[in-house]
């Protein structure tokens, strides 16, 4: 139990510091409009949030100028807003993602190198 | 089954509390969630499971807490400071002149407070607030000599009155024009 309660912990956390990039990175090199974004993200386990998170997300990610809103109607169907990513968006997910994998690298390095410090 | 009372009425309280940001950002919106509702609700039904509808408008939280997030950052970026709270209402069309006047005019009645105050320190006896016998005029500044007629308010109160009122207004201009600003950029 208390090793669930502190990976979901760890989830909500991390989560909240890379949502940003989660929205732009679900965006690359495609289109989605907001419940194909949330099914996506919500196959994935550290990845699902609500729609409640997600809405107001999109916006301020839209008004930030890193995505892109259109409304499409495809046949019959309703009219659904699709989002994508700015040349801005694709631009600040390539700093990102850089960031997020020096992260990761750096952590790795950590938990490969235990014990007494060598450098 | 017919779910749109339910839906209906979601989305006329969120309209509501949308009522704050411009009509064409709240009907956005308010378009894109119900949209999104009836998709949800469209699948279900396709797969043929059970609706909760109930469960599908928590998850955007109640009308109020999502509006919240919408117009905290539609607004300002960041919340609007304690006290300002009617701006919310300003369109965005501050004029150069408005937002300018208004950092002069506060800026410098601000200086000038708390100059008067520090004077009062090194000058006690020409730096000061007087007023008439009869109320109908009020001196405030630097004189060679104090009015005729005059009795003189405040005294040595105006050294930390001044200097508070001045900080308190030179405080508020600011945050008065880093509101201003955010209707000034979009």
């Amino acid at each position: 139990m208390e090793k669930d309660n502190s990976a979901a912990k760890w989830d909500v956390q991390l989560r909240k510091g890379t949502l940003d990039m989660v929205i732009l990175a679900a965006l690359k090199g495609r289109s989605l409009y907001g419940l194909a974004l949330l099914n996506l993200l919500q196959k994935l386990e550290t990845t699902a949030i609500t729609e409640g998170t997600l809405y107001p997300l999109l916006d301020r990610l839209k008004k930030e100028g890193v995505v892109s809103a259109q409304w499409v109607q495809e046949g019959t169907t309703r009219p659904r807003k699709y989002y994508s990513l700015t040349p801005e968006g694709k631009a600040k997910l390539n700093i990102l993602t850089e960031r997020w994998r020096k992260s990761v690298s750096d952590m790795e390095f950590l938990l490969a190198n235990p014990g007494p410090a060598t450098f | 089954m017919n779910y749109d009372r339910q839906i209906n009425q979601y989305l006329i309280t969120l309209a509501q509390y949308m009522s704050r940001l411009d009509t064409q950002q709240a009907n956005e919106v308010i378009r894109e969630i119900e949209s999104h509702i009836y998709d949800v609700i469209d699948n279900a039904e396709i797969e043929g499971r059970p609706i909760a509808i109930d469960e599908v408008l928590a998850r955007f939280g109640s009308p109020r807490q999502l509006a919240q997030q919408y117009s905290d950052h539609l607004l300002m970026g960041t919340p609007p400071p304690p006290g300002f709270t009617a701006l919310r209402k300003i369109k965005k069309s501050v004029t150069a002149g408005v937002f300018y006047g208004s950092g002069i005019v506060g800026y410098i009645l601000g200086a000038v407070l708390i100059i008067i105050g520090i004077l009062k320190v090194f000058m006690p006896e020409s730096v000061g607030v007087w007023v008439n016998d009869h109320g109908q005029s009020i001196i405030l500044g630097v004189v060679e000599q104090a009015p005729l007629s005059s009795d003189e308010l405040l005294g040595i109160w105006l050294i930390p009155v001044g200097i508070a009122t001045g900080s308190l207004i030179t405080y508020l201009t600011y945050r008065l024009l880093s509101v201003l600003k955010q209707y000034r950029e979009h």
